[in-house]
Parts: C-alpha cells; sequence; structure tokens
C-alpha cells in the first residue's frame, strides 16, 4: 500500500516536472527520500549517481541527514552547464545556520561560485555563477534554488517566493563537481553540514524565466516531499498528528519518522490506557527539534517560558539552570481537591542547589515535586511534606496521583509509595515547572533536566510512567 | 569569490550589555557565562514592558541580596531575533550601558538561598 503510494508521488512528481517544461532543464537529480533504504536514494532520477563518502542516516520520510564530515559528491561538473544556462537547488528537510556549511555547493579555481550556503552570520546565501544573494530564514526547512538564463538575469527561490537579485554572472567556470552537504572549495571539501537533504537538482536553466522555473520545481518539489512524508504517517492518530504538524511549525522543519512513529505511539498508547483524558496540561520536553517546538502543548495549554533559550535544549531533555521556569499556564485548581496528578520526567538531578521540580503554593492545598538529595519528597493537595523514601538518584517517571481525599500514590524512578496524607484544600496559582510557584513568584528554583511534565486528573502512575518511559527511550534511539 | 563572514571577535571581559550590541546574538556558550544585573528601576521597567507585551518567552528578574536584580545572560543567544526579541526591541537601548554583565558564579552567589525543606 505504502510502497504503491510512494510510486505514485514520484509518478505524479516527474508528470509534473514535464507538464512544466522543466524536465528536460534537470540534468543531475536525486529524490533522496521515499525509498526503503540508502542506496535506493542515491539511485539518481537524472544523470549520473552520486558517490557517497560515507553518510549513512537515511530516514524515509526525509531523506539523508549530514554527520558533519560526510557529503555526496554529484559527480556533476559545475561547467557540464552553460555559463549563463544554469540551475542548482535542493530541498532540505531540517537545517540550521550559525555554523558555516552548505546544502552544495562548488568553488572552483577561478572563484566562480555556485552554491546554497547557510552562514555563520544566520543568513541564507545564494549562488549561481557568482551572481550572489542572501536573505535570513524564518523557517529551516524547504526548496532553496537558483536559477540563470542570461549573464544578468539570475532568480532565487527562497521560502515559497521568487527573488531576482541584480546579480551578474562571472568569468569562465572550470569543472569542480558539486557536492551537497558541503562545499568543493577547489578541490578540497570544507564547511560540512548537518542538514537534512531530500533532494537535489543541477542543469540547465529552468525553463526560459527563472521566477517562473523556480516556482515550479518549488511546487513540485513540495508536494512530493509532502506526499511522500505523509506516506509515512498513514493509520496514525489523529491528536498525533495534529501535534506533530504544530510542533514541525514551530520548529520550522520536519521530523524524523522514527520520532513521529514514537509520538504516535506514545498518544495511541495513553488513549488505550484511558490517561490521554486525565491529563489536562502536558508539554514533551524531548523529541521536537528546538525548544520552541518542545513548548508546543501535547494537552492543554502552551507554557510560558521564563529565562530558557534554545540552548538549554538538546531534543533529549531541557536543562535547568536555578533561574529559569515554566509556568504550565494550568491552574492547580483547575482539576478537583481530591482527583489530581502532577508528573515530570527526570533526566538530570540539579548538581547545585537543590530545588523544586514542580509545584503551586506554599501552605494548604498545595502540590510539590522534589527530587532531593538522596529522595522524592511530595505534597499533593496538602501542606505537609512527605519523604516517600524514593530514590531521586537516576532518571525517570516521577509522579503523584490523588483520587481520594485521605492520601494519594508517588511513583518515582520504578518504585511506588503510598502516601497516608488527607487533603486539606486546594492551592489557586498556576502549577510552575521546576519550581514551585508562590503566589505568581517562582521559588526554589530547580536547575534539573526534564523531558516531560503532565497536569490533570489521577491518573494510573505505573502506567503513565511506562508509556512515558517507552517515549523517552523512543526518541534516545532515533536521535 | 564568496564574501567571508568573519565577525568581530567577542568581547573577553565585557562589562555592560551595551559592549555587546553590536555582536549580537552571542553564542550560547558564551553568553551562559554571564548574569545581566540591573536596578530595581530597570527590574520595573523590564517587567512593566512584558506585561504589556505578553509573549510566549518572558523573563523574571530575580532579586540579589545586594538590592540589585539579575537575569540570565544566555537571553543573549536569542536577541535580536530570536525568542526573545520582541521585547528586547522594545527596550531602551540607550540604558543597556546600565546593564552590568557579571561572571554567573558571582551573580547566582547573591540570590536568596531558601531552604526548601522550610517551605
Amino acid at each position: 500500500m505504502t510502497a504503491k503510494a510512494r510510486i505514485t508521488a514520484i509518478d505524479r512528481f516527474i508528470k509534473g516536472l514535464k507538464e512544466d517544461n522543466i524536465y528536460t532543464d534537470i540534468n543531475a537529480c536525486c529524490v533522496m527520500a521515499g525509498w526503503d533504504s540508502l542506496a535506493g536514494a542515491l539511485t539518481p532520477l537524472k544523470g549520473a549517481a552520486p558517490t557517497n563518502s560515507g553518510l549513512s542516516a537515511y530516514d524515509r520520510g526525509v531523506g539523508i541527514t549530514g554527520d558533519g564530515t560526510n557529503y555526496l559528491n554529484t559527480n556533476r561538473g559545475s561547467s557540464d552547464d552553460g555559463l549563463n544556462d544554469f540551475h542548482v537547488g535542493v530541498y532540505a528537510s531540517s537545517f540550521s545556520t550559525g555554523t558555516e556549511n552548505y546544502l552544495i555547493g562548488s568553488l572552483n579555481n577561478n572563484a566562480t561560485y555556485n552554491a546554497v550556503r547557510l552562514a555563520s552570520n544566520g543568513r541564507v546565501y545564494f549562488y549561481n555563477r557568482n551572481g550572489s544573494s542572501d536573505f535570513a530564514p524564518s523557517v529551516y526547512s524547504g526548496c532553496l534554488a537558483s536559477s540563470r538564463d542570461s549573464a544578468s538575469d539570475m532568480g532565487v527561490l527562497f521560502e515559497g517566493a521568487t527573488y531576482q537579485p541584480s546579480s551578474a554572472s562571472v568569468g569562465n567556470v572550470d569543472n569542480r563537481d558539486l557536492y551537497v552537504l558541503a562545499l568543493n572549495d577547489r578541490g578540497t571539501t570544507v564547511s560540512v553540514s548537518d542538514a537534512t537533504a531530500s533532494f537535489y537538482s543541477i542543469g540547465s536553466s529552468l525553463g526560459s524565466d527563472p521566477a517562473t522555473g523556480l516556482a515550479a520545481l518549488d511546487a513540485r518539489v513540495s508536494t512530493l516531499m509532502a506526499d511522500l512524508r505523509a506516506i509515512e504517517e498513514t493509520g496514525f492518530d489523529r491528536d498525533a498528528l495534529a501535534y506533530i504538524r504544530a510542533v514541525e511549525a514551530a520548529d520550522g522543519a520536519y521530523l524524523e519518522t522514527d520520532v513521529k512513529v514514537a509520538i504516535n505511539n506514545l498518544v495511541s498508547g495513553l488513549k488505550s490506557d484511558g490517561l490521554w483524558e486525565s491529563m489536562a496540561s502536558s508539554c514533551l520536553l524531548c523529541g521536537p527539534r528546538t525548544l520552541a517546538g518542545a513548548l508546543v502543548p501535547l494537552r492543554g495549554d502552551a507554557p510560558t517560558a521564563y529565562g530558557f533559550v534554545d540552548g538549554d535544549y538538546d531534543r533529549e531533555g531541557l536543562a535547568g539552570d536555578g533561574t529559569s521556569y515554566l509556568d504550565s499556564n494550568r491552574a492547580n485548581d483547575a482539576e478537583p481537591q481530591d482527583d489530581n496528578h502532577n508528573a515530570i520526567y527526570l533526566v538530570a538531578k540539579e548538581s547545585g542547589q537543590d530545588g523544586f521540580e514542580m509545584g503551586a503554593g506554599l501552605s494548604a492545598g498545595r502540590n510539590m515535586i522534589n527530587a532531593s538529595v538522596s529522595n522524592v519528597f511530595t505534597r499533593c493537595r496538602d501542606a505537609t511534606e512527605i519523604n516517600t523514601g524514593l530514590s531521586s538518584v537516576g532518571s525517570g517517571v516521577i509522579g503523584m496521583s490523588r483520587s481520594d481525599s485521605s492520601g494519594y500514590t508517588v511513583r518515582a524512578l520504578g518504585g511506588e509509595y503510598s502516601a497516608t496524607a488527607p487533603s486539606d484544600g486546594v492551592a489557586s496559582e498556576n502549577v510552575f515547572v521546576y519550581c514551585v510557584n508562590n503566589a505568581g513568584s517562582p521559588a526554589v528554583i530547580s536547575s534539573s533536566t526534564l523531558a516531560f511534565y503532565s497536569i490533570g486528573t489521577s491518573v494510573d502512575l505505573a502506567k503513565l510512567d511506562t508509556h512515558i518511559s517507552d517515549y523517552v527511550t523512543a526518541i534516545g534511539a532515533a536521535l | 569569490m564568496p564574501d567571508d563572514i568573519d565577525p568581530a571577535p567577542l568581547p573577553e571581559n565585557p562589562s555592560t550589555v551595551a559592549e555587546l550590541l553590536p555582536h549580537l546574538p552571542v553564542p550560547y556558550a558564551y553568553a551562559k557565562q554571564y548574569a545581566c544585573v540591573f536596578s530595581a528601576e530597570l527590574a520595573d521597567r523590564l517587567t512593566t514592558v512584558q506585561a504589556e507585551n505578553p509573549e510566549q518567552f518572558r523573563v523574571t528578574p530575580l532579586a540579589l541580596t545586594d538590592g540589585t536584580f539579575m537575569i540570565r545572560g544566555a537571553i543573549l543567544s536569542e536577541v535580536p531575533n530570536g525568542l526573545y526579541g520582541h521585547n528586547f526591541a522594545r527596550l531602551d537601548a540607550s540604558r543597556f550601558d546600565e546593564i552590568a554583565l557579571v561572571p554567573w558564579a558571582d551573580a547566582v552567589a547573591l540570590l536568596p538561598q531558601p531552604d526548601p525543606e522550610g517551605l
């Protein structure tokens, strides 16, 4: 079924390029997503097969991910196409700027330059026969290309729009091969990328008008890539898909298939065990590509981040620093006094001052999770602190759930404890994560690294632990 | 030949945020070495700007024991165009020389240290 769908998508892509009269302008091209293997991804649609220097990370949904060391030699020389009749393009499912790297490029002996460059200043530079243009990205994926049909007419495709900068071609070209995920700098491989490349194309001018040709290429390639990604999502849960789309929008890039499968398995599992509806407010602080993506809510409202920056986040957790915290924007009293849970996934406990990982209120009816030096301390709708005796050393789910007035259950890193602790009210502050909310101000801020939080009505903590732990493990394996 | 993009070297010991303005955003590893320390008046101003323009990414000026306030220097890796860019643009840049850059450990040492057991 999916194989047939992939073939249909490729067939529609090729027919579309032909309808747009740009297929004959493509002289070297690989569709690097949608195939069952890396070998399939490196089978050329047109032209010579590329030579792989050692790339191995292949994802059927998004393509080939660079490792900062290896690259593809397209085996297409820059002067195999005319000086003033040339296009070069790539589709990246994810890329980053800030460190110098290239999606595709060659720099020739006479300094003629053809490339899509991701620069250390955060901008994207296009070079076509040395004519250049640059832009500040707002998303980190998509089709990026340039096309030239005369000495003075160069078109650029960036974030779905075409531009025609006044940028003349320069000089005679020699014949350096263009590299994908690196720059061939006069025979030396430099500025190797860790982007995910899904498609490349090199050839003559795309049609007789660069803007029209580039727009056509963008439409066809973007549709193909959307189709190939969607095929990998066949049968996904509707809420999982909605979350994935929201994360990808926040990230500005597309998630790997294994990450999406992990998300879908999590959502499906939470639903099948009756946990989903109990989770009123939750974020997966691991899996998405960026902090902005990690703060897309799985359930409920988005949190407000106080002080966290993207550098604190590494796809396996969000590291606290003792001053930063999240306001979940979920009031502690949004759930009934005797029907409540709070939970986190602890990746690494703080090394400095002891802090609270989650909580609301400092008097009656308060909630608190504190992975202290060696033990887990809790409060759940109760001013009295409980030393659960459960170990806080290690990583895993720490949660508490109350379903009646007499006491509550704590689960921490696989152990369980039943607290006899009558509820004494319910504090009304929003629940803060990485600290406790004291009348709107953060108190006892933690520097722990967390991968998940959840707030809601009472849950089966063992089942929640299983699903969240499986998810964290799957993300670790996927990256 | 493409233009070389060779940013000016970062100051080794910047004393105020104003010194870093030409370099923003600065790398995370560099920015997190510092805390931004400022007066109560600037803390109030920062709080007001954020209250008037609520964004998903905000800062909380934390009171230090010497009467000043701090936020983490890592924020400087996310301005002027990053996660904290919107409200950064609303601040009075002429007063950035009033925001001292202090080594992170020195500022954290001035945070009140509540006893979690007593809370």
